[in-house]
């Protein structure tokens, strides 16, 4: 264990378990490493980030997780002092753009210094996975991957996702203790919007006060992405109710609007993605009607959620729970949920033909929704981040009633 | 193009996305590209005034924007961009998909499967044998993956695709006198929120209390909305704790402020989609001479360099400048190998100012200049201050002057 890591990202013991996990995961899929370039996995499998997003061709930086050793960075110098506060990688080759008198003598080509570490390593001509999908956001670029290719021609380049999201799909304990922890506050951040809510207020004064409580709670951190979305609506307006997934404007609140708070901040990483629904007024009864099937039809989805259950069989019973309660309206979105961790949106996605089967430790997403046909009211999909654990699933956002909010 | 009706909350004027579009198109044939089709939000919001309020990146709701020489932009957009687009974007031709099966949804798509609809809408814009150009490099932050870029060039085998990259930054770093405005109003709210912080610094404190502090202050300066990237770095570093003595460029943690610590704030939050990356310095408690006068070094090169910011001059010139005005003043050569970049819509953007860059400085450039001046050995290594300068028709005009670049003492 390195003696310098005086602020861990997390302990010693997490950082052993998820690289011996990861290194299961490799083995499965049959890849002798993988090398990441994105920040988020940097920080999955290495506890260190990069605070600054700098999404930019100077100070390049790959994780690379071995099979058969030890994880190995290669950071710019930049990020060397969180290495070494912050991250429990021990073999760590940094390279720095010019000569630094912090550390003088440094290679000064990170792509070099990345190929001499493979060929150090005997990784060179073995199958290497990095990130190619569309749900990893990271900061290997097109050509970036074609000089990789380029460079290493003994080597088999595939793609590490299936890996990755194998092992990051299934959150650990005290993964699940950040994210139990981060829902908690997530809730009471939408609260407090919501209490600011009245007639004569502008859209965006109810995200300050959401972002005034996320700064009070440390949900706005470096790095961190903001997504909150939370949209007033009125079917009285042009183009009115179905105002949906939109960032705040200077749209002053109304009495009879109607809207919904979705996404949310950041939580050590850790994103929240859970929506609630809210009416400024008396709400006319058909909201009510809807809001109740839909919250009804949502909770008895989420009485469905156990290990061994497969994803397609829970679309299907979501899509059971609204039938049976008269609601045939064919969905507005092709997904009921999806899975969320340090994405707000990570596979599986819970679709009709996703067979992956419900595993304890998974933490999903439920959305169901009930919209109005006929669009006089906006109707209602509530959704919650749901823990499986090996019996009944946690609601880990239960701290803000499904009930439909009266502004 | 004409002004569509709706448009109730628009991110941009017209006549800015009508100027954008324009000059889009000039660039594209100055690089020899028929059309770019754009993946990044940030692009997208760039040209087509819209973005992804909730930073979907993944493999659901792809959506990709077209802008060409020879048509009207069109974006193929996944159906629950279509609020975003009624009310707040410019983009007439938006080519809905969805795989949603209601029908109210059905009747507005265009396909329900993103790929068939993109290559179809290339296709029906004559761009089938034509040059396109993707973001394939580095410096942009695009939702294009490996894999969909592949997909992309099988599906258009009479398609020369290329990177779109140079085309787009010869556009974005000269920004329009609209950004001017908005980056000079962040920018001025970026110091009040930093100044706000180091308000808080002294002795007792969690580093982590003065973050609380930037960002209830961002807070109420709506320099944080959705989508937002926090990247403020504030960090407090004592010689006597770690290793190296300098912590740099991390995160905030569970570290009490004590006297003789040093730091210093980089990059920052956002303001309407704008990032402000600037750096300011701290000492808690009494500095000794020998600090303060470190500082000042760092400090006078910084502002010498700023002085020969002109345009018509070359990058690598500036950078002589400034390698000179660190040098006279007794400190090493730069320990990094830039000393500024641009900035606008990412924190750092191309051109980066670095040695031998024949990149010729021009008006509508907005420049983050850092220039550092750090000792070997020393408990306090030096200063890097960094300004936001608009480059004018004469000089500069210095966007974080609202915040003093002295050393701020606190305590």
């Amino acid at each position: 264990m390195k003696d310098t890591v005086k602020w861990p990202t997390f302990p010693y013991d997490e950082h052993r378990a998820r690289i011996t996990r990861a290194q299961q995961c490799l083995d499965q899929h049959r890849l002798d490493a993988m090398l990441l370039f994105a920040p988020v996995n940097w920080h999955y499998y290495g506890g260190f980030h990069d605070p600054a997003q700098l999404h930019s061709s100077v100070w390049r930086t790959a994780l690379l997780v071995c099979r058969d050793r030890d994880p190995v960075a290669v950071p710019h110098l930049g990020l060397y002092p969180s290495i070494t506060t912050q991250s429990w990688i021990e073999d760590v080759r940094p390279w720095a753009d010019a000569d630094n008198p912090v550390l003088p003598g440094l290679p000064r080509a990170f792509h070099r210094l990345l190929l001499d570490t493979l060929a150090d390593l005997r990784l060179d001509d073995k199958r290497l996975g990095v990130e190619t999908g569309t749900e990893l956001d990271t900061y290997l670029g097109i050509d970036e991957h074609r000089a990789l290719c380029a460079a290493l021609p003994r080597a088999e380049i595939v793609s590490a996702d299936p890996a990755i999201w194998a092992q990051r799909m299934i959150k650990t304990p005290w993964e699940h203790a950040v994210i139990r922890a981060g829902a908690r506050r997530a809730c009471e951040c939408v609260r407090a919007a919501f209490e600011a809510i009245h007639p004569g207020a502008n859209e965006r004064d109810v995200h300050r006060a959401y972002w005034r409580r996320a700064a009070d709670l440390d949900m706005i951190e470096a790095p961190s992405w903001g997504t909150w979305t939370c949209f007033t609506t009125n079917a009285r307006e042009p183009l009115g109710f179905n105002r949906w997934i939109v960032g705040p404007v200077d749209r002053i609140i109304q009495v009879g609007d109607q809207g919904s708070s979705d996404g949310g901040p950041s939580y050590k990483g850790y994103q929240f993605d859970f929506q609630r629904t809210f009416c400024v007024g008396p709400p006319p009864e058909k909201l009510h009607t809807y809001h109740r099937l839909a919250t009804d039809a949502h909770l008895e989805t989420i009485s469905h959620v156990r290990p061994g259950v497969r994803i397609c069989d829970l679309h299907q019973a979501a899509l059971h729970a609204l039938a049976r309660r008269g609601y045939e309206w064919p969905p507005v979105i092709s997904f009921i949920g999806h899975q969320e961790g340090l994405n707000h949106h990570e596979p599986p996605w819970l679709i009709a033909g996703e067979t992956t089967v419900l595993q304890p430790g998974m933490v999903l997403a439920i959305e169901i929704g009930a919209f109005d046909p006929d669009g006089e009211v906006f109707g209602a999909m509530p959704e919650d981040v749901i823990l499986v654990t090996d019996g009944d699933p946690e609601i880990l956002t239960a701290h803000l009633s499904h009930d439909l909010w009266i502004a | 193009m004409k002004q569509k009706p709706g448009v109730q909350w628009p991110n941009v004027p017209y006549d800015e996305y009508a100027a954008r579009i324009e000059r889009a198109r000039q660039c594209l044939a100055d690089h020899q590209l028929d059309a770019m089709i754009l993946f990044s939000p940030t692009n997208w919001w760039y040209y087509g005034n819209f973005t992804d309020a909730a930073q979907m990146h993944n493999a659901i709701w792809r959506t990709a924007m077209i802008v060409s020489q020879t048509h009207d932009p069109v974006v193929v957009a996944d159906t629950n961009f279509v609020w975003t687009f009624m009310h707040t974007s410019w983009v007439e031709d938006v080519r809905y998909h969805s795989a949603a099966p209601n029908p109210t949804v059905r009747a507005f798509t265009a396909g329900d499967d993103f790929y068939r609809l993109l290559f179809d809408t290339v296709r029906s814009l004559d761009l089938g044998r034509g040059t396109i150009g993707l973001e394939t490099g580095a410096d942009i932050a695009t939702y294009l993956s490996v894999d969909e870029y592949f997909r992309i060039r099988d599906a258009l085998p009479d398609a020369r695709i290329v990177s779109a990259d140079d085309a787009i930054f010869a556009q974005r770093m000269i920004k329009t006198p609209y950004e001017q405005a908005i980056i000079r109003e962040g920018a001025r709210r970026a110091c009040l929120a930093t100044r706000a912080a180091f308000d808080a610094i002294r002795p007792g404190v969690s580093e982590r209390e003065v973050h609380r502090v930037f960002w209830r202050t961002a807070v109420e300066l709506d320099l944080v909305e959705s989508p937002y990237q926090g990247n403020w770095l504030c960090f407090s570093t004592n010689a006597t704790e770690t290793f190296f003595g300098q912590r740099w460029i991390t995160g905030p943690v569970d570290r009490v402020i004590r006297e003789g610590d040093f730091g210093n704030t980089d990059c920052g939050p956002s303001y309407k989609m704008y990032q402000f990356d600037f750096q300011r310095a701290f000492y808690v408690g009494r500095p000794s001479q020998d600090v303060l006068d470190w500082y000042e070094v760092g400090r006078q090169a910084l502002l010498e360099t700023m002085a020969a910011v002109k345009p018509g001059v070359r990058v690598a010139d500036l950078f002589e400048v400034s390698l000179r005005a660190v040098t006279k003043r007794g400190a090493p050569e730069h320990p990094i190998s830039f000393i500024g970049h641009s900035e606008g819509l990412a924190n750092h953007e191309p051109p980066w100012l670095v040695a031998g860059n024949p990149a010729v400085i021009q008006p509508g450039m907005v420049l983050a200049l850092e220039v550092g001046a750090f000792r070997d050995g020393t408990a306090y290594g030096g200063a890097m201050p960094e300004e936001i300068v608009l480059v004018t028709d004469t000089g500069t005009e210095n966007l974080t002057v609202h915040m003093s670049n002295e050393l701020y003492i606190a305590g």
